[in-house]
This record gives structure tokens, sequence and C-alpha cells, in this order.
């Protein structure tokens, strides 16, 4: 009997943690909620630089997917720190920045996907995203 | 519906009563016993879970499997992954580096055996353990569609084991978490298992 509540105990616990984390925002009712319910089709991608060690201009690559099977949206120098496009959602985005630190060449790699996520207010369909996502070409060390 | 954080208070409160469900009587009067001396085959069914962690790195592992208590011994499946991305650096050629973002993921058959020196008028034990996970290993970094340092690998550790209640151990110790090159190996080891164990 004790092993028996023991089990039983061990199936709620499990059962518990795995429902406890899942709370979406398709729970909400409220009308007083802003609600967007177009998405919008283009967001901002920031690059974030760091300051050329070298002090050449940094060799800068945007590409639509992944650097090594992705297409490459565009190539350039720059001696700015920030960078902006205005690119489709729904779609992963890599930028690379050459950097020339000490004779040697360093390449930052950053990715990430510009999405929007929608959820259900009472029985609207409503979106909500970020305004930009950061790729971080920043040098660490 | 409930709150989150009331829901999560519950879910700890349980999650604890569950582990204290056969308590400690009573920790003193341990009794010394054989490390080598087994008893009879009793297998159970385990899960575990744990994390090896040290100043640059942290994974989390959980695991399932056998849980021998009369020998000893356990063989898990285990998985194990970092859950964050980490900053690391590739020698890519000569004088060309990487800057890059990664996650790492370990999957591995987990070979322990305990050797108890001390048992408890309770029936709780302590002792000390072997593992070797063997298994394999692989990265996944943002802005690459191919994983990379896929490689099988022994990580061998060791450490204090505590049989703290008959359905529950702790386990703490040492995990030499080699297959990373980016990354230092001397890990710290901290485990739960639990198994069902239908015996009094």
């Amino acid at each position: 009997m004790k092993n028996l509540f023991k089990i039983i105990l061990l199936v709620f616990t499990i059962t518990l943690l795995s429902t406890s984390c899942n709370k979406t925002k398709s729970d909400i009712c409220d009308t007083n909620k802003v609600c967007y319910t177009q998405a919008p089709d283009e967001l901002y991608v920031k690059l974030e630089l760091s300051t050329n060690p070298s002090a050449v201009p940094i060799d800068v690559k945007f590409y639509i997917g992944n650097m090594d099977n992705g297409k490459l949206y565009d190539h350039f120098y720059t001696n700015n720190n920030v960078e902006y496009f205005l690119m489709p959602v729904s779609e992963n985005y890599t930028a690379t920045a050459r950097y020339i630190v000490e004779g040697d060449t360093v390449m930052v790699i950053d990715s990430d996907r510009l999405s929007n996520q929608s959820y259900k207010n009472c029985e609207e369909t409503c979106y909500d995203w970020d305004d930009e996502i950061i790729l971080n070409l920043k040098l660490s060390k | 519906m409930l709150p989150n954080t009331i829901r999560k208070v519950i879910t700890v409160v349980l999650f604890a009563s569950l582990i204290f469900a056969s308590p400690i009587k009573a920790i003193a009067q341990p009794i010394p016993i054989n490390p080598f001396g087994v008893s009879y085959f009793q297998p159970k069914f385990g899960l575990n879970l744990g994390t090896f962690f040290n100043g640059e790195d942290f994974l989390f592992d959980f695991g399932l499997g056998l849980e021998e208590l009369g020998y000893d011994f356990s063989i898990n499946f285990n998985g194990s992954f970092r859950p964050y991305y980490k900053t690391v650096y590739f020698k890519e050629s000569d004088k060309m580096y990487w800057q890059i973002e990664e996650k790492v993921v370990q999957f591995s058959l987990d070979l322990e055996k305990r050797f108890y020196f001390l048992e408890f008028v309770n029936s709780s034990k302590l002792g000390l353990y072997g593992i070797l996970k063997v298994g394999y290993f692989y990265g996944t970094y943002k802005g690459l569609s191919k994983n990379r340092n896929q490689n099988f690998g022994i990580t061998p550790g060791g450490g204090l084991s505590w049989q703290f209640s008959k359905m529950a151990r702790l386990s703490a110790g040492y995990l030499y978490f080699n297959q990373n090159p980016y990354a230092d190996p001397h890990t710290v080891n901290l485990k739960l298992s639990l198994y069902i164990n239908n015996q009094d």
C-alpha cells in the first residue's frame, strides 16, 4: 500500500512537472488587451559589431539561412558598430564579421530566427513580436 | 487554473515528499560493511536526474534504466545537454579562428558500480561509486547547418554515493568530461537516482 502511494505520488509529480511549464497565451481572454490581428511581414535584424582592433573596416557578410548552406544576401565593409536590415519574418538569418586581431583573423558568427508568435485572445487570433532581433558580432575577448 | 507560482510550490513540496517518503529514521549507529559484498539479485527500474558542471560549463543529465540493488550496479541510458549557448573558439586554419555559439549533447550508456562501506539502522548506505559514460557526443552551432565535433568517447568518474531511502540515492563526485575540446574537462557531478522498490 505504501509503495502504491509512492508510485501514484511519482506519476502525479511527473504529470504536474510536465504540465506546469506549458501555459501559453492561448489561456488569455482579456478584452482590454491590445490585439494585433495582422502579423508583420518584415522586421529588423540588428548587427552589433566591435571596433576592429586593427582599425581597418570590418568584413561583414549577411546570409538568409545558415552560413554554410544559406544564401549570401549582402557583403560589405564597415566601421560602424551597428547595422540594420529590414527582412521578411519566419526566416533564419546569419551574419559573420571578420576582425584582424594581432595578425590573426577572427570570424565572429551569430544566427537567429526572425519570427512572431500568435495566440488566441478569447476568439481572436493575435500576433506578438519583437521589433528586432540582435545578432551579436562583437569580439568576446 | 492555479497561478504558476502556487503550482511550482506544490510541485516542489510533492517532489520533496516523494524523495523523503521513506524517511531517514536514524543516521546514528553506522555499521561497517564489506564494500565488495553482494546480496541476491534485485533488479529495479530506475530514473536519474543530475548535472555536471564547472566554472565554465553546465550540463543537465537525465537517464533511465536498470538499478540493481543486490549487486549495487546500474545500467542506464542517459542524455546530457547544455541548456544554453556558450561562446567558443575554433582554430579553423593557420591564423584563422571562429568565434561561435555552441550547445552540446551527449547520449550515453552509463555503467555504475557502487561500493558501500557503511550501513545505517534504517538501511540507508554510504559508499563510493565509479561510473563510465560510454557515449556519442556532438555540438550544434548557431549559423551552421551541420553538427561538429562528433565523437564516441568514454567519460569516467567517481565519488560518494548515499542511498538514503529504499527508493532514492544521491551521488556527488567528479566526472572527467573530455569529449568537448572547447571546455575544461574537470567537472563536478551531482545526481539523484530514483527507483521503484516494492520491498520493505
